[in-house]
């Protein structure tokens, strides 16, 4: 009889310590352990009914005492895990009567006092998710207004480094144009330099503070109606003279009937310079063409030149801020390396989208379109 | 006929110099004022030709003094070029709803400004 009652204690008590130890994983701190306690209690106290109600006064104590010191923390949950204790306790108590009757009740209260169990590790794991969850939106509410602090920063930067450019560049203009005096040759080319330079960094001032703007969701679209022949025209007209000093052929090659577009010209004349810009920086003989054509109701526009194309592996990062595919073609080539990252962005802002194909070697064709009608 | 007066309203007297040496050899009268107010007290008292209108300045806008200057019949008429600070943001058309005549981007070019100039309040030829 004992020694089927021990064999039987120790199934039960294996029983027990699997909730327990389900407890204690799921989750942290005092409640966990003392409901493990009070289930290897009950395990414990089947072995002597005498030793068992010493333990039994010992957990529950315990328990109400780690309850008591958790309070602040687990209140949500303390009545369910003081609960279980008990429900645990009277389970052993039943257990131990050695009453066939009182068996099945038990069990039945154990089971109770394991479910309770694991509801409590639950809750509480709930809860500490909602905290951190609650935390990480704290966090980022607080990154987010960095982020507007950093943009505004840098749109106030952009604008203050614009108004001594203005001197710079106005003043040398003059000179270049001989308002205070003839020029030397010798002076003029350097003059030239300064003109370049200063011209380049306002194109970085430009970009930067455009895509701060674009950043601090403060840039948006003037939207109107516009022809896409005169915009591509214009662009055209631009860019025609660094083309004719390259030697290179800039064409267009629309179709007569593209019917008026709505969007935001300026912009879509800035992405189109800036293609084709960089067409040209990285063509050294051939061509580039401007192309559009329209398909259902959107706009194709394509830029496709004869130059130096882009290796398969770059062209991933391509429109990524500051990332010209290799760092010696800065020096090369100059640009500044925010010009694609931008024409992506104002062209997403249309609704549309840009990929390119490329042949290194054989030439690049930056593709977008926008809807006929942003 | 007296040389055309251009008023320049603008608080960075370095552009202010610019302005004054590009026009040094043209037959223009330049005359300066370094925030909004004064601009308007100027532009009433005078009444110059055109005005150049920067549109970041002290204690009044440069918008701001435009519509005043527009909502005056003294000045209603006379030609404002905004000189607008960020290019292609707004900022032109902020200005042409403010009553500008046209606006120019800054930095500008003294070769655009000066043509600009010259379109809008041609040249006195006989002085």
């Amino acid at each position: 009889m004992m020694a089927a009652q021990t064999l039987r204690v120790s199934r039960f008590g294996l029983l027990t310590n699997a909730g327990a130890l389900l407890s204690v994983l799921m989750c942290y701190g005092e409640i966990a352990v003392i409901a493990a306690l009070s289930l290897a209690g009950i395990a414990v106290a089947n072995i002597d009914p005498h030793l068992q109600a010493a333990l039994m006064v010992g957990f529950a104590l315990l328990a109400v005492f780690g309850l008591a010191v958790d309070y602040r923390h687990h209140r949500n949950y303390a009545p369910m895990v003081f609960g279980a204790t008990g429900f645990a306790v009277m389970a052993g108590t039943l257990y131990v009567s050695f009453d066939p009757r009182a068996e099945f009740i038990a069990y039945a209260c154990l089971i109770t006092a394991v479910f309770m169990n694991q509801h409590a590790a639950l809750k509480l794991l709930t809860d500490q998710l909602r905290r951190r969850s609650d935390e990480i939106a704290e966090r980022n509410k607080q990154l987010e207004a960095a982020s507007q602090h950093k943009s505004d920063f840098l749109a106030s930067m952009s604008h203050e480094l614009r108004t001594p450019l203005n001197a710079i560049l106005g003043f040398n203009e003059m000179i270049l144009d001989q308002l205070y005096g003839p020029l030397t040759p010798e002076v003029r080319s350097p003059l030239e330099q300064i003109q370049r330079s200063g011209r380049h960094l306002l194109r970085l001032i430009n970009n930067v503070l455009d895509l701060a703007k674009i950043e601090a969701g403060r840039m948006e679209l003037a939207l109107s109606d516009y022809s896409v022949q005169d915009t591509v025209e214009s662009v055209r007209a631009t860019l025609r003279p660094i083309a004719a000093e390259k030697g290179l052929e800039l064409r267009t090659s629309l179709p007569a009937d593209i019917p008026v577009a709505r969007g935001d010209a300026g912009r879509i004349s800035q992405c189109l310079l800036n293609l084709a810009g960089n067409s040209l920086k990285f063509t050294k003989a051939g061509q580039v063409e401007i192309g559009v054509q329209l398909v259902d109701d959107r706009l194709v526009y394509r830029v496709t030149d004869t130059g130096i194309g882009i290796a398969p592996d770059k062209i991933g990062g391509l429109f990524a801020e500051f990332n010209q595919t290799d760092p010696t073609i800065a020096s090369e080539y100059g640009g500044t390396g925010l010009g694609l990252s931008i024409t992506k962005k104002f062209i997403e802002m249309h609704g549309g989208r840009i990929w390119v194909e490329s042949e290194p070697g054989r030439g690049s064709v930056f593709i977008f379109e926008i809807p006929v009608r942003a | 006929m007296s040389a055309n007066t251009i008023l320049y309203v603008e608080d960075n007297a370095v552009n202010r110099r610019l302005v004054r040496d590009l026009l040094q050899h043209t037959t223009y009268k330049l005359i300066e004022a370094d925030d909004g107010e004064a601009g308007i007290a100027m532009a009433l008292e005078m009444h110059p030709n055109l005005i150049l209108m920067d549109i970041q300045l002290p204690k009044m806008s440069g918008l701001e003094a435009i519509r005043r200057l527009r909502a005056n019949p003294v000045t209603a008429a006379t030609p404002i070029v905004a000189i607008t600070s960020f290019a292609l943001s707004g900022d032109d058309q902020k200005a042409k709803d403010a009553g500008a005549t046209a606006y120019l981007a800054k930095p500008y070019s003294p070769r655009d400004l000066l043509a600009q100039i010259r379109k809008l309040a041609p040249e006195a030829l006989d002085r």
